[in-house]
C-alpha cells in the first residue's frame, strides 16, 4: 500500500495516498527511515537559492539509503525565482551557477550516468493576450505558460478567435479529437472547445494571478539542449527509453531537470534534442515531465494541456494530496518493475505526479506558499 | 472631508488616506478606482475558507488591491500593502463578472484577496448583480471598518469571514498598525446578528493558552455555533525569517478551546486532521476536508440529513 507522509516544519503526519485517511498502524519501513531523514532537511522555500542545494541534499540522501537505479532531480528554483522577482544580472548568473555546481556535485558524489536536459530559457514577457472580444474568460494555468482554453463558447467566438493576435495555433475540440482518434474518453471530455497556444513569450490571463506581476516568462523551445554520458536522444520522447535500455546494461541512471535553463545557461556540452509533437510544442514544465516519465505523446496523458478549472476542483475524491490530479500515469519509468527507483525535487506536486517512482521526495508548496516536505512511498516491489 | 467606510475615518481634504483607495469627487468620497479588479479565479469555498456556508461550492474569489491596515505578516502583501509596478486594475461591470461567474460554474461570489472596506461600494454594487442572478455573495473582512460601512456589509453579504488576529490592542498596535481591537469585536457582535459568519485567526507567531482561550470565550459569548478557524500561517513578509509556528504545541491549545466552542478547526498546514466538521452532540463526522496546505482545504464529501445529523438529529449551523 501506498503512503504519503508530510513533513511540516518537523510536525509529520502519515496519510494512505490514495485516500488521504491517516494511518494508525504504520507498517512501512521504508517510511519510517523517510521519517527520520526529512527533518533534518527542511525545504528553504520556493524562491530561496538554497532549494538548489536542497535538492541535491535529498537527493544524496535518498541513494545513499535506497540506492535507486533510475532518479530524477527536478529543479525548479531558477524558473520560480525569475518569475517571480525582478533579478541583476548578476544574481540571473549567480542561481544559473548555482545549479549547475550542484549538478556537479551531485554527479561526482555518485555513481549514476547522467542526462541533463535543459528546459528552456526565460525571457521579457512580450505582451498579454487581448481576450476582450471573446463572449467569456479564458482558462490558464501555471501547468502549461503558451497554452489557454475557451470552455462555455458561444457562436461568435470562432470568429473572434480567428482575429486574435499573438496566437501561433488553435484547434476547436473536435478537430483535435478527429486528428487523435486514439485519446482517452476521459481526455475529449475534458478538452476545451477551444484550446489556443500563444505566439512565443505571449501570455494568456493576468487576472488569475491575484496580483503578482510576472517579471519573466518561460522560452517557448521547439528544441532542448541535452547533455548525457549515453545514448544522445533527437526528441525529448526518446529519454524514457534511453534510459530504459541504459537500465537493462545495468547502469544506474539520473534524469536532471533544469527547469529555467535553455542553451544560454547550459554549462555542459550539449546537443539538442526535439521538444515538439506535431503542433504541440511541450511547455516548460509538466508536459515535459510527463514526455520523459512516460515517453508517450500529449494526446496520449490522462489530462490535456488545459482543463476546466470546474472539472479540475471536482476531482478530489482520490489522491487528494496530489495537488494536480486525480488520476495518476500507470506506465511510467518510476513504475518499472524491477527496478529501483526514486525522485526528488522542487517542483511541488509534478515529481510524483508525473515519476510515480517508488521514493518521490519533493517540497509541498502552493502558490509559493510553503508547507514543508512530501514524501511518497510507492506500492512496494521485491527488488 | 472625512470618509466613513473604515474606523481611521481619514481626512481625504488633506491628501490620500490610509488605504490610499477613496478619493473626494464632487463633494462626496468616491472609489478612485471604481468597480476594477485586480484579480478573479474559482477555487472550492473552503479555500477562502468558509465552513459553514455552501460546502463543496465553487466561488469566483474577487478583489482589489490596498487594505486599511499593515500586517507585518500579511500573505498579500503585494496587492494590499505595496504598489508594484505594472499591477493594474481591469474594469468589468458587475453584470460580466456574474456571467464570468456563472461560466466558471461559480455558486457564489466571494471578495477577497484584499480588505472589501477599501472598495465597498463596488462590492456592494457587484453583490446586488450577483444577487439578482441567483448567487450568493460573501467576503472576507479585517474588521476594521465603521459601524455604517458593518451595516451595509451585513445587509448586503450572505456570509462574512471576520478576521481577529488577536484579543489585545497591543498586538494590533504593534503587528497591524491599528490603534484598537475593539472596533473588530464590536462588529463581529453587530454582523453576526446580519449575516452568517465565521471568525479567522491567523497564527504566525506562537500564540499563548490564555489568549486562545480568551478568544474563544469571546466567541462563545457572541454566539457559540459561530465556526472559529485558528489558520497557520508560514512567516512571510516582514517575518520571513522568524521561526515556524509549533504545530504539536497549538494542537494541544486547539483540544482545549474545543470544550469552548464547538466548532474549532485548525488548519492552513498540509496534512490537518482538525478541518473535518463533527455533530457536537455524537462526534459524528458531517462535513469531511482535506486540508492541503496553504491556502485552506479541499472539500471531501458531506453526511447531513439537511441541516441535521443523520446520526442523532441534532441542528447544525451550515447554509446549503
Amino acid at each position: 500500500m501506498a503512503n504519503i507522509m508530510l513533513d511540516v516544519n518537523g510536525w509529520q503526519t502519515v496519510l494512505n495516498f490514495e485516500t488521504g485517511e491517516p494511518v494508525e498502524d504504520l507498517n512501512d519501513l521504508i517510511m519510517e527511515d523517510m521519517m527520520k531523514i526529512t527533518p533534518a532537511l527542511p525545504y528553504p522555500g520556493d524562491t530561496n537559492p538554497e532549494s538548489v542545494d536542497w535538492t541535491v541534499d535529498v537527493a544524496l540522501a535518498v541513494s545513499d539509503y535506497y540506492n535507486p537505479d533510475f532518479i530524477m532531480l527536478a529543479f525548479s528554483t531558477q524558473q520560480i525565482i525569475k518569475i517571480n522577482e525582478q533579478l541583476t544580472p548578476e544574481e540571473s548568473v549567480a542561481i544559473n551557477e548555482r545549479i549547475f555546481k550542484q549538478v556537479t556535485r551531485f554527479l561526482e558524489k555518485t555513481d549514476y550516468e547522467a542526462m541533463v536536459i535543459g528546459m528552456g530559457g526565460m525571457q521579457d514577457i512580450k505582451g498579454v493576450i487581448d481576450q476582450s472580444k471573446l463572449s467569456t474568460g479564458l482558462t490558464s494555468t501555471m501547468c502549461a505558460y503558451h497554452y489557454a482554453g475557451l470552455f462555455m463558447s458561444r457562436e461568435n467566438d470562432a470568429d473572434v478567435i480567428k482575429n486574435m493576435e499573438h496566437i501561433k495555433y488553435a484547434i476547436t475540440k473536435d478537430d483535435f479529437k478527429a486528428a487523435h482518434p486514439e485519446m482517452k474518453d476521459a481526455y475529449y471530455g475534458m478538452l476545451p472547445d477551444y484550446l489556443l497556444m500563444s505566439s512565443d513569450g505571449y501570455v494568456f490571463n493576468e487576472m488569475g494571478k491575484r496580483g503578482i506581476v510576472h517579471k519573466k516568462t518561460p522560452r517557448m523551445m521547439h528544441e532542448l539542449p541535452v547533455y548525457t554520458t549515453l545514448e544522445r536522444p533527437n526528441h525529448i520522447l526518446e529519454v524514457r527509453g534511453i534510459l530504459e535500455r541504459a537500465m537493462d546494461e545495468g547502469k544506474k541512471v539520473a534524469l536532471i531537470m533544469l527547469e529555467g535553463t535553455g542553451t544560454e545557461d547550459f554549462k555542459f556540452p550539449y546537443n539538442m534534442m526535439g521538444n515538439q509533437t506535431e503542433w504541440f510544442v511541450h511547455d516548460q514544465g509538466l508536459s515535459q515531465y510527463l514526455a520523459v516519465a512516460t515517453g508517450k505523446p500529449f494526446y496520449n496523458y490522462d489530462y490535456p494541456p488545459i482543463v476546466n478549472s470546474v472539472n479540475y476542483l471536482n476531482t478530489s475524491e482520490k489522491y487528494p494530496y496530489s495537488q494536480h490530479f486525480s488520476v495518476l500515469p500507470e506506465d511510467t519509468i518510476g513504475r518499472r518493475p524491477d527496478k529501483r527507483t526514486a525522485a526528488v525535487g522542487t517542483r511541488s506536486g509534478f515529481i510524483h505526479e508525473t515519476t510515480m517512482a517508488d521514493i518521490c521526495v519533493e517540497c509541498h508548496s502552493r502558490q509559493l506558499s510553503m508547507s514543508g516536505v512530501f514524501v511518497l512511498v510507492n506500492d512496494p516491489k521485491d527488488v | 472631508m472625512n470618509c466613513n467606510y473604515c474606523e481611521w475615518r481619514c481626512d481625504l481634504s488633506k491628501g490620500n488616506g490610509i488605504c490610499g483607495r477613496y478619493i473626494v469627487s464632487n463633494g462626496i468620497i468616491a472609489e478612485k478606482e471604481p468597480m476594477s479588479w485586480i484579480s478573479y479565479y474559482f477555487y472550492r469555498i473552503e479555500e477562502m475558507p468558509f465552513f459553514h456556508a455552501l460546502p463543496g461550492a465553487i466561488v469566483m474569489q474577487i478583489g482589489t488591491k490596498g487594505c486599511n491596515a499593515s500586517c507585518d505578516y500579511c500573505v498579500n502583501a503585494h496587492i494590499a500593502i505595496k504598489e508594484e509596478p505594472g499591477q493594474t486594475l481591469k474594469p468589468i461591470t458587475g453584470k460580466h463578472l456574474v456571467q464570468l461567474a456563472i461560466d466558471g460554474g461559480a455558486g457564489a461570489v466571494v471578495f477577497a484577496i484584499n480588505e472589501v472596506t477599501v472598495f465597498l461600494p463596488s462590492a456592494i454594487e457587484a453583490a446586488r448583480a450577483a444577487h439578482e442572478a441567483g448567487l450568493k455573495v460573501g467576503c472576507l473582512t479585517n474588521g476594521y471598518l465603521t459601524e455604517e460601512s458593518a451595516n451595509m456589509l451585513g445587509n448586503e453579504m450572505d456570509f462574512i469571514n471576520i478576521s481577529l488576529k488577536s484579543i489585545s490592542d497591543e498586538f494590533y498596535q504593534k503587528n497591524l498598525g491599528l490603534p484598537s481591537v475593539k472596533p473588530i469585536l464590536r462588529n463581529i457582535k453587530a454582523l453576526s446578528k446580519l449575516a452568517h459568519i465565521e471568525v479567522l485567526t491567523p497564527i504566525v507567531h506562537e500564540i499563548t493558552h490564555d489568549e486562545v482561550l480568551k478568544i474563544a470565550y469571546f466567541i462563545a459569548d457572541v454566539d457559540e455555533n459561530i465556526p472559529w478557524h485558528l489558520f497557520r500561517l508560514q512567516p512571510t513578509y516582514k517575518r520571513v525569517d522568524e521561526n515556524p509556528l509549533d504545530i504539536g504545541a497549538m494542537i494541544k491549545i486547539v483540544e482545549q478551546a474545543k470544550k469552548i466552542l464547538p466548532f474549532i478547526y485548525f488548519g492552513n498546514f498540509a496534512g490537518s486532521q482538525w478541518v473535518n466538521t463533527r455533530c457536537p452532540g455524537c462526534g459524528h463526522v458531517l462535513v469531511k476536508r482535506v486540508c492541503i496546505g496553504s491556502c485552506g482545504s479541499k472539500f471531501g464529501s458531506i453526511d447531513m440529513d439537511g441541516n441535521r445529523c443523520p446520526k442523532c438529529g441534532k441542528n447544525i449551523p451550515v447554509i446549503r
